[in-house]
């Protein structure tokens, strides 16, 4: 509706009017594809955090991120106020202590970043530009494994910089830990694709919103519990490969074998599942390795064909 | 077939050409052996719902694949160069495809963005797009408070946005009240005649095609019912109009049965009539009135309504 008057124009003009604006053609640069790729990319991340949007993906988003920041801002303030060697949760311990908020951030945001598109219909727009097949599916990916590092990385990251800060001997502490820093970043990376991928795969098997946070959060969490019980009551031989159909034991597996630090038997870990399983390291990474690779790959599978 | 991008820009041939266009669902045929040639300029594609038109549309823009046959969208293969036919076409689907969370600046902006104009063309070109269609200070609110006009206004901003050839809307009066439906045509036409982009556009009502239209295409049935210039077809006949006192009705029987196609409607008489004939026909149905009494109240010689064209009730005249 034409409800008003341009800007420089005399106002009071009759209702229904076109205004008298020519058209300029453009005769600029068109950047094509990949810079459309970008762009739903960047719009993509910003809406995850609820940029440019209403107030409630906004408080979710940085809720989860808040509450995955507490451990590391708990630590900070402790090394500050008392330095030393306190440690609330080390950085092989922090994603599993911080697992559930990863969880919900992931099936909060894959739910958000599938759903929103289809629901408003906006998808025979994109799919009417000049983008190939797998375009919109690599950019919603990428923009939920960059969003997922807010929660997994970043406040690895902070921490470990503000335990090196406090610490009494900052170059001692850099000797003894800058080892933790690549497994830190390598394990954090896993996660992030790995629950992107199967976070927005299954969201696009989900109708509604409520529907694809539940579904995500109970393809983590249901072959999570099934395989902690199953191994808590057999110690048969073929259980110890349970631990291959539940990701998140998966990603836990892959982040221990970078830290070095998979458990001895019974020796009262949370990880005793893993140590009971007892699988080469390298079978581990790989298993890992393809819950991402074969995640991505079947979302994307399932980005094209359902649009 | 054409080299590159800005060639494409200078394109003069026909914008749509079809051969055997067939695309058939499970249980229902969607177009049928449809050949078409669509010259530039405002045109109008028109059929009952389920005709075919929205899967015609999607076809061209490589939106759906067809079963057989081939097209070409501004001299693109659709099948085959579908990235090239994109970047040329703006296009503005029938059903809602708004994102309400969004504000109408930044969604048209990211829609540029997403046909490749770069960062800062595509906010001056979103802010000139929505001036043009006339959305000003409510362009910075979220769109889900919108009206069904001013979203209508939105999909026709967001299409226009990247200086596209070729613009296909679809059914872009849905929902609209006489007022909105109104200001949507006069902005339709005026991108059609000043913005130097060809339009095709979907209507199921004919009475909005004839007035912002140069062209139509009618199918039915996902088959090709007429194709040409709106001028052309509404002047191949005309329509003889007698007013008379007193019933038509005997009138029209006797005329009909000098072989001249009449239609009593009351007290009213229409009789088509073919341009070559118009001279005989006038003095045979002056002749008849005089022969039958009955006082002559009006004769006017009228073009054909596009309606009366393709109603089915109208096709040919009846008694």
């Amino acid at each position: 509706m034409t409800t008003g008057a341009a800007p420089g124009e005399a106002p009071g003009g009759p209702r229904g009017t076109i205004y008298d604006l020519r058209y300029r053609p453009y005769e600029g640069e068109r950047l094509g594809r990949r810079f459309a790729v970008w762009s739903l990319y960047v719009l993509s991340l910003r809406h995850a955090f609820g940029l440019g949007r209403g107030a409630l993906p906004k408080t979710l988003a940085f809720g989860l991120v808040g509450l995955a920041f507490i451990p590391a801002i708990i630590q900070l303030a402790v090394a500050a106020l008392a330095p030393g060697d306190f440690e609330i949760v080390d950085p092989v311990g922090f994603y599993s202590f911080i697992q559930i908020i990863i969880m919900l951030f992931a099936a909060a945001l894959a739910s958000d970043l599938v759903g929103n598109d289809r629901r408003f219909g906006v998808l025979p727009l994109y799919f009417s530009r000049p983008l190939r097949p797998d375009d919109y599916g690599i950019a919603k990916l990428a923009a939920l494994a960059s969003a997922m590092l807010a929660v997994t990385v970043l406040p690895q990251v902070v921490m470990f910089a503000g335990n090196w800060l406090g610490a009494a001997d900052a170059w001692d502490w850099a000797k003894e830990n800058a080892g933790e820093f690549g497994p830190i970043v390598g394990s954090g990376l896993m996660i992030c694709a790995t629950f992107a991928a199967i976070g927005l795969l299954t969201a696009t098997y989900a109708g509604r919103r409520s529907l694809a946070i539940v579904g995500v959060l109970a393809v983590f969490l249901v072959p999570f519990m099934v395989v902690e019980a199953i191994m808590s009551i057999s110690d048969a031989d073929a259980v110890r490969y349970a631990i291959f159909f539940s990701p998140a034991h998966v990603v836990r597996a892959f982040t221990l074998v970078l830290f070095d630090a998979v458990p001895a038997l019974d020796s009262g870990s949370d990880d005793n599942v893993i140590a009971q399983a007892d699988m080469p390291d390298a079978v581990l990474v790989i298993a890992a390795l393809l819950y991402a690779g074969v995640g991505m790959a079947l979302a994307l599978y399932r980005f094209r064909s359902s649009t | 077939m054409i080299a590159s991008p800005s060639a494409a820009r200078d394109y003069s041939g026909p914008i749509i050409e079809t051969e055997a266009l067939h695309k058939r669902y499970p249980g229902v045929t969607a177009l049928d052996s449809l050949r078409l040639r669509v010259e530039p300029g405002v045109v109008g594609l028109v059929g009952p719902n389920g005709a075919g038109k929205s899967t015609l549309l999607k076809i061209l823009l490589g939106l759906l694949q067809p079963t057989s046959g081939s097209a070409t969208v501004l001299g693109f293969d659709v099948a085959r160069q579908s990235m090239q036919v994109r970047d040329l076409v703006g296009y503005s689907p029938e059903h809602d495809c708004i994102p309400g969370d969004m504000s109408a600046v930044n969604f048209v902006v990211h829609m540029a963005r997403m046909s490749g104009i770069p960062a800062k063309a595509a906010r001056e070109r979103a802010a000139e797009a929505l001036r043009y269609v006339g959305l000003f200070e409510e362009r910075y609110r979220h769109m889900q408070g919108y009206s069904t006009g001013m979203k209508q206004r939105v999909k026709l901003a967001q299409a226009i946005a990247h200086d596209p050839r070729l613009l296909f809307l679809d059914e872009p009066t849905n929902g609209l009240d006489p007022e909105g439906r109104d200001e949507m045509l006069a902005l339709i036409e005026r991108v059609g005649r000043e913005f130097g982009m060809a339009i095709v556009m979907s209507s199921h009502l004919l009475s909005e095609i004839e007035r912002v239209c140069d062209g139509l295409v009618l199918i039915e049935q996902g088959r090709l019912v007429r194709a040409g210039r709106i001028a052309e077809l509404t002047d191949e006949t005309s329509v003889l109009v007698v007013d008379l006192e007193g019933d038509a009705a005997p009138l029209a029987s006797q005329l009909r049965g000098q072989g001249v196609e009449a239609a009593a409607d009351g007290r009213r008489l229409e009789i088509l009539v073919q341009p070559e004939e118009a001279l005989p026909v006038r003095d045979a149905v002056v002749a008849a009135v005089a022969d039958a009494g009955l006082p002559l109240l009006r004769l006017e010689q009228r073009r054909r309504q596009l309606e009366e064209l393709f109603e089915p009730g109208q096709r040919e005249p009846v008694a």
